[in-house]
C-alpha cells in the first residue's frame, strides 16, 4: 500500500515537474506539450480519438486472442512431438533474434493496408511469448508428480488435465502478459506502416504537423488500451491464483 | 545449403537446416510452378539476384542502420547498467525512478517514435535517440533484478567480514548480476535494431528501413526481401556477439571462485 | 487369470534381477543378480550407501523400470508396469500444490476413477492416524516437511494396497522429524498386515522398522548380507535405546564397513 502511494506520488511529481518546466518556458510547448495541453487535446478531438482508439483497441484485442490461441496450440504441439520440436524450434528461436518488428512491410505486401495486415502482424509479434510460456509450462511439470502419475497408472489425458495443465498455467499467464504488450505494439507499428487508421496513424499524422499535444493525447490513449489489456490478464491470473491457492511458480516473462 | 549442412561438424543442427533448405527449395518450386506474381512472393532466386544487383546501395544503407543500432545498443547497455547501479545504491532515486521504469515497461514504447522526430528532426540524432530509448529498458530492468538477486547469506558473509556496502556491490552483487545483464543485453540487441528500423520507417533519408519503404512504394518486393534479409543477419550478428561476450565473461569470471 | 492372493505367500519376488542402463560410452550396471522375496505382512528394509542402485531396485518393484535380466514376480505373476495394489512413497512428498491435503490423499482414487465417497472414510481415518486431523483443508505450502510426508504416507495407503514401497521417504527431513516419522510408521504397522520394502541409508531406521534387513553392496547393487531383526512386534520407539538394539546396529555397521573396504 505504501509502495503504491510512493509510486503514485512519484508519477504525479513527474507530471507536475513537466508542467512547471513548460510553464516556466524552460522547454518549448511545441516540443513537449504540458500535461494540461494534452488533456485539452483529448477533450478537443473526442470523436477522432475515440473512433481511432476503438479501431486500435478492437484490433489489439483480436490480435491478442489469436496470438494466445495460436501460441498455445503451437506450444502444445511442439511439446508433444519431439521430432517437430527438433525441426521447428531452432527456427522459432532464430525468429526471436532477428528484429521481427521490422518485418511489418512484408505484411503490407501480402495483405494490403487494411485490418488483416495489422492483425496478422500483431499475431506474428505476440504469439511467441505464449508459445514459450506453454512449452516452458508443460516441460516444467514437477518430475515427482509425473512419476506419481505413472505409479498410479494415470492415462495421458489424466496426466495432462490433472497435473501438467495446472503446472503450466502460471507460465502460460506470464507469456500472455508479455503478449498483451506485444499485440498492442504490433497493431501500432502496423498502423505506422499502413498509414490508414488507428491511434498509431494519429500519432504519425499529428507528429508530421508538429502537434505534440495531440501526439501525446493519442499515446495516452494507447497506454490506456495497453494497461486495460494487461489488466484483463492480471485479472485472469488473480482468478487462477485464487483457485490455485498456493504460491505460484514465477513465469519466464515478467 | 544442404551440402554445407551435411559436411559441417556433427554438432550442427543439421535436421532444422535440412528442413530449412527443403522449405527454400519448395518455395522456389511453388513460385515457379504456380506462377505466383513476383510482387507477392518473389522466388529465392530473384531475391538473391536483387541482393546481388543492389549490393552497393544495400551495403551503404546497412552500414547506416547497423552503425546506428550498434552505437545505440552500446550506449543503452552502459547507461542502463549505470541507471540500475545508481538505483541500487540510492534508495531515494530508486523510489523515484522505479515506478516510472515499470510504467514505461507497460507502455508501447515504439509508438513514441514520431515524437523523437518532432524533437530531433529527421535524421541520425532522432533515430539514435529512439533506438537508445527502446533498448535501455531491458538492460536497466535486467541489471536491477540481477543486482537484487544476490544471495543474502553471501551478503551477510561479506558484512560479517567487515566489507563495506561498496565492496558488497563490487564483489557479490556485480558478479551475480552478470547473467541478468547479459539476458537484458540480448533483448536490447534486438530492440536496438527494431528501434533503428522502425525509426527509419517513420521518417529517414537513409538506412535499411528507409530502403524497404522506398522499395515498397515501387512494389519492388524482391528488394524488400533482400533488405530485410540483410537486416535479419545484422540483428542476429549483434545478438550473437552478445552471446560470445557472455561466454567470454563466464570463462573469465565464472570460474574464479 | 486374476491374482490369487490367498494362495501365494509372497507379495513380491526378485529372481536374479539385474538392470543395466544403456548409457554412453559405457553402459551403467546399476543392479546385479538380486534375489529375494518379501512375504505377506513382512517389512523388509534395504540398506546401502547413496547411489548404490537401491533406488533402481525399488523403481523396478514399482513397475517404473523394467529389469534387463531375471524375473520379477508380484503376487506370483510376472510384473508388467505399475500394479494397482502397490503404494509408493518417494523422498519428496510430491503433493500437488493446488490441492488440499484431503484431495492430495484422495488423488489415487481420482486417477483410478473410484468414487470419492467410497474411500473418504479410509482417508479420514488415515489422516487422523498420522496426526493430520484438522489439516484436511490445508494446502501443502502451509505444512511443514514432516506433515507433507505424513500426507504422502496417507496417499500411498489410501487405496489399501497390500505392498508399499518407500524410497528413502524421510531422508529430506531433519533428524528430529525423521525420528517422529519412524514412530508414525511403526505405529501404522502394528495395525496392518501389509508388506513393505523400505529403502534407507539409516541403520537405526532399518533395524527399528524392519523384520529383515538386506545390506546392499556398492554398484552394481547386489544383496551382500541378510539379517533377520530379532525383536518381536509390537515395537516401540524406546526399543532404540536398548543395548540389544545397539548391538544389532553395531553389527550392521561393521558389515557395511567391511563391505565398503
Amino acid at each position: 500500500m505504501k509502495a503504491a502511494l510512493t509510486s503514485t506520488l512519484a508519477v504525479l511529481a513527474m507530471l507536475l515537474g513537466w508542467e512547471a518546466l513548460v510553464r516556466g518556458r524552460a522547454v518549448s510547448a511545441d516540443l513537449l506539450a504540458p500535461p494540461s495541453a494534452v488533456l485539452e487535446a483529448l477533450l478537443r478531438h473526442p470523436e477522432i480519438l475515440l473512433d481511432q482508439g476503438i479501431s486500435t483497441a478492437r484490433e489489439t484485442a483480436l490480435g491478442f486472442l489469436l496470438a494466445c490461441l495460436i501460441g498455445a496450440a503451437m506450444g502444445a504441439a511442439l511439446s508433444s512431438a519431439a521430432l517437430l520440436r527438433r525441426v521447428a524450434m531452432p527456427w522459432v528461436l532464430a525468429l526471436q533474434i532477428v528484429p521481427k518488428m521490422a518485418l511489418a512491410p512484408l505484411f503490407v505486401v501480402w495483405l494490403g493496408v487494411g485490418a488483416p495486415c495489422r492483425l496478422a502482424f500483431a499475431v506474428f509479434i505476440a504469439f511467441f511469448p505464449v508459445l514459450i510460456g506453454t512449452t516452458a509450462g508443460l516441460a516444467g511439470t514437477d518430475h515427482g508428480a509425473l512419476r506419481l502419475c505413472r505409479v498410479l497408472g494415470a492415462g495421458w489425458w489424466q496426466t495432462v488435465l490433472r497435473v501438467r495443465l495446472p503446472y503450466a498455467v502460471p507460465h502460460l499467464l506470464a507469456g500472455m502478459k508479455t503478449a498483451a504488450t506485444m499485440a498492442l505494439l504490433g497493431v501500432v507499428i502496423g498502423e505506422f506502416v499502413t498509414a490508414q487508421q488507428g491511434l498509431g496513424y494519429v500519432v504519425m499524422f499529428a507528429a508530421s504537423l508538429g502537434e505534440t499535444a495531440l501526439v501525446l493525447a493519442a499515446i495516452t490513449l494507447l497506454c490506456g488500451i495497453g494497461v486495460a489489456l494487461y489488466g484483463v490478464v492480471l485479472l485472469a491470473e488473480w482468478a487462477f491464483a485464487r483457485w490455485y491457492g498456493a504460491p505460484m511458480p514465477a513465469g519466464e516473462f515478467g | 545449403m544442404s551440402v554445407s549442412a551435411l559436411a559441417a561438424p556433427a554438432r550442427l543442427p543439421w535436421l532444422p537446416l535440412l528442413v530449412g533448405a527443403g522449405v527454400l527449395l519448395a518455395w522456389d518450386l511453388a513460385v515457379r510452378l504456380a506462377q505466383v506474381p513476383q510482387v507477392l512472393l518473389p522466388s529465392p532466386g530473384s531475391v538473391a539476384a536483387s541482393l546481388w544487383q543492389a549490393a552497393p546501395s544495400l551495403a551503404r544503407h546497412a552500414l547506416a542502420t547497423g552503425g546506428a543500432a550498434t552505437g545505440a545498443f552500446l550506449v543503452a547497455v552502459l547507461a542502463g547498467m549505470v541507471l540500475a547501479a545508481v538505483m541500487m545504491l540510492s534508495p531515494l532515486l530508486n523510489r523515484l525512478l522505479y515506478p516510472n521504469l515499470l510504467l514505461f515497461q507497460l507502455l508501447p514504447k515504439v509508438a513514441l517514435g514520431p515524437l523523437f522526430v518532432v524533437w530531433l528532426g529527421i535524421g541520425l540524432p532522432s533515430l539514435f535517440a529512439f533506438a537508445v530509448f527502446v533498448s535501455i529498458f531491458p538492460v536497466a530492468v535486467g541489471t536491477l533484478a540481477g543486482l537484487r538477486a544476490a544471495d543474502p547469506s553471501q551478503l551477510r558473509m561479506c558484512r560479517a567480514a567487515g566489507g563495506s556496502e561498496w565492496q558488497a556491490f563490487r564483489y557479490i552483487r556485480l558478479p551475480t548480476s552478470m547473467p541478468y545483464v547479459f539476458a537484458g543485453a540480448k533483448v536490447a540487441a534486438t530492440m536496438a535494431f527494431t528501434g533503428a528500423t522502425v525509426g527509419e520507417f517513420i521518417s529517414a533519408n537513409a538506412g535499411l528501413g528507409y530502403m524497404v519503404m522506398q522499395a515498397q512504394a515501387r512494389s519492388d518486393t524482391p528488394l524488400i526481401f533482400a533488405a530485410l534479409a540483410v537486416l535479419c543477419v545484422l540483428g542476429a550478428a549483434l545478438y550473437g556477439a552478445v552471446g560470445l561476450a557472455e561466454d567470454a565473461a563466464r570463462r573469465r569470471w565464472g570460474t574464479r571462485r | 487369470m486374476p491374482e490369487a492372493p490367498a494362495l501365494i505367500a509372497e507379495a513380491i519376488r526378485f529372481d536374479a534381477v539385474g538392470k543395466t542402463f544403456p548409457t554412453r560410452p559405457v553402459p551403467l550396471r546399476a543392479v546385479e543378480s538380486v534375489s529375494f522375496a518379501v512375504r505377506r505382512g513382512e517389512f523388509v528394509a534395504i540398506l546401502g550407501p547413496s547411489g548404490c542402485g537401491k533406488s533402481t531396485l525399488l523403481m523396478m518393484a514399482a513397475g517404473l523400470e523394467t529389469p534387463t535380466e531375471g524375473r520379477l514376480e508380484r503376487g506370483g505373476v510376472k510384473l508388467h508396469g505399475p500394479h494397482r495394489q502397490t503404494g509408493v512413497m518417494f523422498q519428496d512428498a510430491t503433493l500437488l500444490p493446488w490441492l488440499s491435503v484431503l484431495d492430495n490423499v484422495l488423488f489415487p482414487a481420482t486417477i483410478r476413477r473410484i468414487p470419492r465417497a467410497q474411500v473418504l472414510e479410509a482417508a479420514m481415518r488415515l489422516i487422523e492416524t498420522v496426526g493430520l486431523k484438522g489439516f484436511e483443508g490445508a494446502r501443502p505450502h502451509e505444512l511443514s516437511g514432516g506433515m507433507r510426508q505424513r500426507a504422502a504416507i496417507c496417499r500411498a495407503l489410501v487405496l489399501d494396497p497390500d505392498l508399499i514401497l518407500m524410497d528413502e521417504p524421510f531422508s529430506a527431513l531433519d533428524a528430529i522429524t525423521r525420528d517422529e516419522m519412524g514412530d508414525v510408521l511403526l505405529d501404522l504397522w502394528q495395525h496392518t498386515q501389509k508388506s513393505a520394502i523400505f529403502v534407507t541409508h539409516s541403520i537405526r531406521e532399518a533395524v527399528l522398522l524392519a523384520d529383515r534387513v538386506l545390506v546392499m553392496s556398492r554398484r552394481p547393487a547386489t544383496v551382500a548380507e541378510e539379517l533377520v531383526v530379532p525383536f518381536p512386534r509390537p515395537r516401540t520407539p524406546a526399543l532404540a535405546d536398548s543395548a540389544e538394539f545397539g548391538a544389532v546396529v553395531a553389527h550392521l555397521r561393521g558389515v557395511i564397513a567391511g563391505n565398503m573396504a
